[in-house]
């Protein structure tokens, strides 16, 4: 439930004319200059997107992009109007840029008059670079509900959480990734609400109503308040769930999982912690990632875990190896342009293919993390033995040089792997003696099961009639992981469906691992079972 | 302080590619480098500002070219026009 003004997104292709803010001067020259490379990385990635689908002749004009982009009289001017007037570079950089697409309008010939067109781009690109915002235009100062077409990850992790009320969307998914951050972060989050974009205004007063399921964007002040109230009367009950979760729970004849978190940064770590979960069953590393411009490094990787961990420093978390691919995108990797995303070049195999850049950075962040914190490393999208070999020897040699060099690890933490691509659900016998501990990725594995695309909302609904396999696998998975006395556990959807508790139980998982927001209702659930 | 008059033969004129072609190669120096048309006069090692020119092929420009490696500069920049930008 939430009550909220409505902003409406419009993934808008006209420039806008930035509003004039009062800046420090530094600040903004520093921050103008920071976003050109990004620009020109930016222009790269769609080169190359375009390189198999245009002639070459034609690509050139990428070149004259970048150009553009570092043009040295638009760069020094920009510089000196920020510095006179003290405003912001997006500011000052329209200003500028729309002083060269004007006289580029007054030249007489065809020709150039269409490279009017590029300069637009260009500047609209830089605009949003500055602003912080993918093709979401505007930055949340005041709390608002955001009304949307569809919102992709990248715009979704970009977004002021704290300004973030809820978030209508016309169209999108149950299990793709916004939906499942938005969950994550406590935000509700309404789909497939038809046309909401096109009927809803912005500051419309909207109530998102999640026990039915529907958006109210036409309540009267007594309608609303009658929603506010029971907000806040849900509130409270919440605040007692939270407090009586802070503990381990039991059911009544004393049996017991661990309750943990699906955790993609700090923030969400905090709330972990402040929602009385067990530990981090899955940190999302790749969401670290999505947020930065360029390659992080080791270093970057270090500072970024260590932020999160700290949060639990005594707690036992288990750290996923990078997972992209399919509607997780970064700027600074090729795009693959595959068919299938999800069955293609994602995860490991994407990270053994830019080894030095991805994996090597990230085995080695994490191994150092094993000296402080006590950490468990997931492997995704495990498909058979050879994969499990190749990473398992990957991080037998980081480890090893990393002693080499003096860093003093003593023991290599635990590796585990997700249990996601059905070959391995399947046959438990071949990969148990291998791994130490198995995490079942149960929203991948439910879309290869179903042959259904998690990401296509006209498939999605298919997912759902996944569980029946899904129970039958893990019980499976877990008789012949529990023989070995090695760990298990569940992260996905699935983990948190409190109609399967009482099976988890049975099957004796070690935990299962949710969004944090979930788990103080889940604890409360054990403790009323048998 | 260099000054030279020369025809743009590009059967286009400072497009978007020539200008940029012309602008990479002018910022390589030192030199304070400028390009006269019509009344009109702008810093050579600036992409837009050349494209703002409006140089259609056969147009005549006039190449300004100040500073330690000027002779250089010159030199490079009128190759490169003759040679249609072909670098």
């Amino acid at each position: 439930m939430a009550s909220g003004k409505a902003k409406v997104f419009v993934n808008q292709d006209n420039i806008q004319e930035p509003n004039k803010k009062n800046s420090k001067a530094d600040e903004e020259i520093y921050n103008f200059r920071e976003a050109l490379p990004i620009a020109v990385n930016k222009i790269q990635v769609l080169k190359n997107k375009l390189a198999n689908n245009i002639p070459k002749k034609e690509l050139e004009i990428f070149e004259s992009y970048s150009a553009m982009i570092n043009d040295p009289e638009v760069v020094e001017k920009t510089i000196n109007l920020i510095k006179t007037q003290n405003c912001n570079a997006s500011y000052a950089y329209y200003k500028i840029s729309k002083e060269f697409i004007d006289a580029l309008e007054q030249v007489d010939d065809s020709y150039l008059k269409e490279r009017v067109e590029d300069l637009k781009m260009i500047t609209k690109m830089i605009i949003d670079i500055l602003q912080g915002n993918l093709s979401i235009s505007e930055d949340l100062d005041s709390p608002v509900i955001i009304v949307a077409k569809k919102i992709n990850t990248n715009q979704l992790s970009e977004l002021n959480h704290t300004n973030l009320l809820g978030i209508v969307t016309a169209k999108g998914g149950v299990t793709d990734h916004a939906s499942i951050i938005a969950k994550a972060l406590g935000i509700p989050y309404l789909l497939e609400v038809k046309e909401a974009h096109e009927k809803i205004k912005t500051n419309d007063l909207l109530v998102i109503d999640s026990k039915n399921n529907c958006v109210h964007y036409d309540l009267n002040k007594k309608e609303i308040n009658q929603f506010n109230e029971q907000i806040s009367l849900d509130q409270k009950l919440m605040k007692q769930l939270i407090k009586d979760a802070q503990d381990k729970v039991y059911t009544k004849s004393g049996k017991t999982l661990d309750i943990l978190a699906n955790v993609g940064s700090a923030e969400d770590a905090e709330q972990a912690l402040k929602l009385g979960a067990d530990g981090i069953g899955l940190l999302r590393s790749e969401l670290c990632f999505l947020k930065c411009s360029t390659f992080p490094n080791e270093k970057a990787q270090l500072e970024t875990y260590s932020e999160i961990l700290n949060k639990l420093p005594n707690k036992t978390h288990t750290l996923r190896l990078l997972d992209f691919g399919t509607d997780k995108k970064v700027s600074y990797l090729p795009d693959l342009n595959e068919e299938n995303p999800a069955l293609g070049q994602r995860a490991l195999r994407l990270g053994f293919s830019h080894y030095d850049k991805l994996l090597k950075p990230q085995i080695r962040a994490f191994l150092k993390l094993s000296k402080k914190y006590k950490i468990k490393i997931l492997c995704p999208m495990i498909a058979n033995i050879e994969d499990l070999d190749k990473i398992l020897n990957a991080i037998e040699l980081e480890y090893k040089e990393l002693n080499d060099l003096g860093e003093n690890i003593k023991n290599s933490p635990p590796i585990g792997i997700m249990v996601e691509v059905p070959n391995v659900a399947i046959n438990p016998e071949d990969f148990i003696s291998k791994a130490d501990f198995f995490s079942f990725g149960t929203n991948d594995l439910a879309q290869f099961l179903m042959a259904a695309d998690r990401t296509n909302e006209d498939v999605s609904k298919y997912l759902a009639s996944a569980d029946h396999s899904l129970i039958h696998l893990i019980k499976n998975f877990a008789k012949h992981v529990k023989k070995q006395k090695k760990e298990i556990s569940i992260c996905g959807e699935l983990a948190s469906n409190k109609k399967y508790l009482t099976q988890f139980l049975e099957m004796n998982l070690d935990g299962i691992s949710m969004p944090p927001n979930l788990i103080p209702e889940i604890k409360a659930e054990i403790k009323l079972l048998d | 302080m260099i000054r030279t008059s020369i025809k743009i033969e590009d059967k286009i004129g400072f497009h978007a590619r020539t200008a940029a072609i012309f602008a990479k190669k002018a910022s390589a120096f030192k030199s304070e480098i400028f390009v006269k048309f019509k009344e009109k006069k702008v810093n050579a090692k600036s992409t837009l500002s050349l494209m703002t020119l409006g140089v259609k092929s056969l147009d005549d420009i006039e190449l300004t070219v100040e500073g330690s490696d000027e002779v250089h500069a010159n030199q490079t920049l009128v190759d490169l026009v003759k040679s249609n930008f072909k670098n």
